[in-house]
């Protein structure tokens, strides 16, 4: 069984990276995934190995035993859906006893890039703690004791959460989560080397330990450390609990496995309060007809549709993070004028989410065709997609612009550069629509990947089209900048404020002018560039 | 017969992609109140020729008049007495059915009230009522049929254009949809459908189009064309079927 385990796996590995729809990108996300896992492990047990028996190195592996232990419980709601030796319910026609299924779940996942990785920078903690016979004799037990663990609580979750993971909720849990994971890497990573140039990162490192280790990672991270202090019997203890730990999880696991394997689908298709298509709240704001209708219509999809959130959040919020975070990190200048002019930014990528709106909506545009695209209809559309942003993005960039005002204390930058962002949102708004009609790309449909975007040469396309978008603006909106640099002052910018949103407002009018001719005529052909097989 | 007794009418119609002819000369002719079958093998060119005649894919050549009305040089005016259910193109599916349905009725242009009492009806009909509040997203196959039809019907169509109504249904389903519309051409309404499924296409149909390689092979009222036989057997004769070589699969059962 563990042989066949292993070739399960080598066949599924191997599957994956055949030739055919999709391939490359997961070849390319495997190779991704191997030099990033195996680079970090490899920093890992580098760093442990040159720390080698200070008290940092001991706390630092009692924070990677743990870290690893997490990893591995969020990694099964990442990849449920793709790693076929996850679900149970997949096995559940063959005749295999629970026991088979354990040793093949369990085994299977010990082949993979997560799993040696996760050795490799386990093995760093024997480089780093021994140098007694005792003590590396203690690591060579607790590293396949955490191995152990994070298979078995990884799996423990997989079975728990199979219901869930199954079901249509799951998959945009996984999707929001995955986007997260890979975002949140970008955002942590600068404020982290802020935080290692500061005093008091080796304090905050044991504080951390010291808690840390009460649990059954940080017990078998702590071990070899005993052990090197002579006290053996007690290292022996916490690799005892640490075994324990991984008996009571196996146990756990095979119950939960029964479970699981029988389980149908979760419907988990809460019927929600009739409130109709319009939300509540925006019903004397939303227009009756069709502008209406597509508004909300984009409006619902930003609630409901992960991947909808996930592009606007990183569209709009992530840039303003990073206008904020960098010059924070090096300070001078005019630090209050740069970072209240942040919202001029949230605008241009806020304007930018609407150049691919056919694209997003996918064969559903056929509902717009079908209701007619003429002349004023096609107007309607274009203009409720815009609409939907517009309703979104000023409260957002009205707060933004406040809360950085507040923290820097440059209020007087703030009517000027409010107006400059409302000029900027109506021309790439205006922009986006027309690029929106030229050149609509379908997105994959139930890919899990956020920011994929369909691949075949079309993310260099979406990247040129977005440069294009980003030079109107540029060139349409520099007499306002003009203006406001060398006329007004950018601390005297208020006149902006009523002048922004009026030439935001018909330079995007202009714009949206262009679009409704093409999407009245190109209607058929933007439906068919959205369709994957023609006819 | 007069041009106007016909809800749809259709003279050589055509559609290549690259090198593939998919539709190659197609002419139609469906009577007001008729309850018509399109019928053919996979790939035969059905869901392109309904596509062109619902105005979501531009013809080559070719012209589509539905009650008079040309699709293609006027179609808002078309699109009105048009109702769609298209094949493998999704629904707004992070909507409920009901918000569907508004949505649907929205774009139409559609006084707010009468949407409201017709989606009420029609997703009481189709037995989605309880399911009303339910993203489509986690309908069954055969409760996106039938809200797609609802979709459909919403504004009152003259001629239905309806792509597979009941591929992948179940039985109860299909039962609805049928009484649906057959309640529709009673009442003067037009069905164009396609199907594969003939036992269906010969209950319910009044005429029929064989199409094979994007042409018609032959049309006409289906009495006439069975004359006397299974409307199956004449398809097979007609379309041409693959005969069993010797020997295979003899241990089958065996």
């Amino acid at each position: 069984m563990i042989r066949l385990a292993l070739a399960l796996r080598w066949a599924l590995l191997r599957g994956a990276l055949r030739s055919g729809r999709g391939s490359t990108g997961r070849r390319v996300g495997l190779a991704g995934g191997a030099v990033v896992g195996l680079g970090f492990a490899l920093l890992a047990v580098a760093g442990l190995a040159s720390l080698r028996g200070s008290g940092i190195a001991d706390d630092a592996s009692v924070v990677l035993f743990t870290g690893l232990l997490v990893g591995w419980t969020i990694l099964p709601i990442l990849t449920f859906t793709s790693d076929d030796l996850l679900d149970a319910s997949k096995l559940a026609l063959l005749p295999l006893s629970t026991r088979d299924v354990l040793v093949l779940h369990g085994v299977g996942a010990l082949l993979g890039v997560a799993p040696i990785a996760t050795l490799l920078a386990c093995l760093g903690l024997v480089a780093a703690t021994g140098d007694s016979l005792a003590s590396y004799g203690v690591a060579v037990v607790a590293v396949p004791l955490e191995l152990a663990l994070c298979v078995a609580l990884s799996r423990t979750t997989a079975a728990s959460l199979a219901r869930l993971l199954r079901s249509r909720r799951g998959r945009d849990l996984g999707v929001a989560l995955t986007a997260l994971v890979a975002v949140s890497g970008q955002l942590v990573n600068p404020l982290l080397q802020r935080a290692g140039r500061s005093q008091g990162a080796g304090h905050a490192l044991h504080q951390a330990a010291s808690v840390l280790s009460t649990l059954p990672p940080g017990l078998l991270a702590s071990a070899p450390r005993l052990a090197r202090a002579g006290r053996l019997p007690l290292a022996a203890l916490h690799l005892l609990a640490g075994a324990m730990a991984v008996a009571a999880l196996l146990a756990l696991w095979a119950r939960t496995l029964g479970r699981a394997e029988l389980s149908v689908d979760a419907t988990t298709s809460p019927s929600r309060s009739s409130t109709g298509l319009i939300p509540r709240l925006l019903t004397w704001v939303l227009p009756a007809g069709r502008v209406g209708a597509v508004a909300a219509k984009d409006l619902r999809y930003l609630a409901r549709d992960p991947r909808r959130l996930v592009q606007l959040v990183t569209g709009t919020v992530f840039p303003a993070f990073f206008v904020v975070v960098v010059p924070l990190l090096s300070p001078g200048g005019h630090l209050d004028a740069v970072m209240v002019f942040a919202v001029c930014g949230v605008a241009v990528f806020a304007g930018l989410g609407g150049s691919n709106r056919f694209g997003q909506d996918g064969t559903a545009t056929w509902m717009l065709l079908a209701a007619g695209t003429d002349r004023h209809a096609a107007r309607r559309d274009l203009l409720g997609g815009d609409l939907a942003l517009v309703l979104v993005v000023v409260p957002l960039m009205v707060v933004l612009g406040v809360l950085l005002a507040a923290v820097t204390g440059g209020w007087r930058y703030l009517p000027g550069a409010e107006g400059l962002g409302l000029a900027i949102l109506g021309v790439s708004l205006g922009a986006a629509s027309v690029v929106a009609v030229v050149a609509p790309f379908p997105l994959p449909e139930g890919s899990r990947n956020a920011f994929s975007n369909g691949g075949g040469g079309q993310g260099l396309l979406a990247a040129a089209l977005g440069f294009g978008v980003l030079a109107v603006v540029a060139i349409t909106c520099a007499p306002l900048v003009a203006l406001l640099v060398l006329v007004l002052h950018p601390d005297h910018g208020a006149p902006l404020l009523l002048l922004g949103p009026l030439y935001g407002a018909a330079l995007g009018a202009g714009a949206r002018e262009l679009a409704t001719t093409l999407w009245s005529e190109r209607g058929p052909e933007v439906l068919l560039r959205l369709s994957a097989r023609p006819g | 017969m007069t041009p106007d007794v016909r809800a749809v009418q259709v003279r050589g119609l055509r559609k290549s992609f690259g090198q593939v002819a998919a539709v190659a000369g197609i002419d139609l002719d469906v009577p007001r109140g008729c309850f018509f079958g399109l019928v053919g093998p996979n790939g035969a060119g059905k869901t392109t020729t309904l596509s062109m005649a619902t105005g979501l894919l531009r013809p080559d050549a070719g012209t589509v008049l539905v009650d008079g009305v040309d699709v293609w040089r006027d179609p808002r005016e078309a699109k009105r007495r048009i109702g769609v259910l298209p094949e493998g193109l999704r629904l707004f599916e992070r909507l409920s059915g009901r918000e569907l349905l508004e949505f649907s009725g929205r774009l139409r242009q559609l006084p707010a009230d009468v949407v409201a009492q017709r989606s009420g009806e029609l997703l009481e009909t189709f037995g989605l009522a309880g399911a009303g509040n339910q993203l489509v997203v986690d309908y069954s196959t055969g409760m996106r049929k039938k809200v797609a039809l609802a979709v459909a019907l919403l504004h009152n169509p003259g001629v239905l254009f309806l792509d597979e109504p009941f591929e992948a249904v179940d039985p109860v389903s299909a039962r609805t949809i049928r009484d649906v519309l057959t309640r529709f051409t009673s009442r003067g309404g037009t069905v164009v459908f396609s199907s594969h499924v003939m036992e269906l296409v010969e209950r319910l149909c009044d005429e029929v189009a064989i199409v094979n390689g994007g042409r018609v092979v032959a049309a006409g009222p289906v009495d006439v064309l069975r004359a006397g036989r299974s409307l199956d057997d004449v398809f097979v004769d007609l379309v041409g079927a693959r005969g069993w070589g010797v020997g295979a699969l003899d241990w089958l059962g065996g």
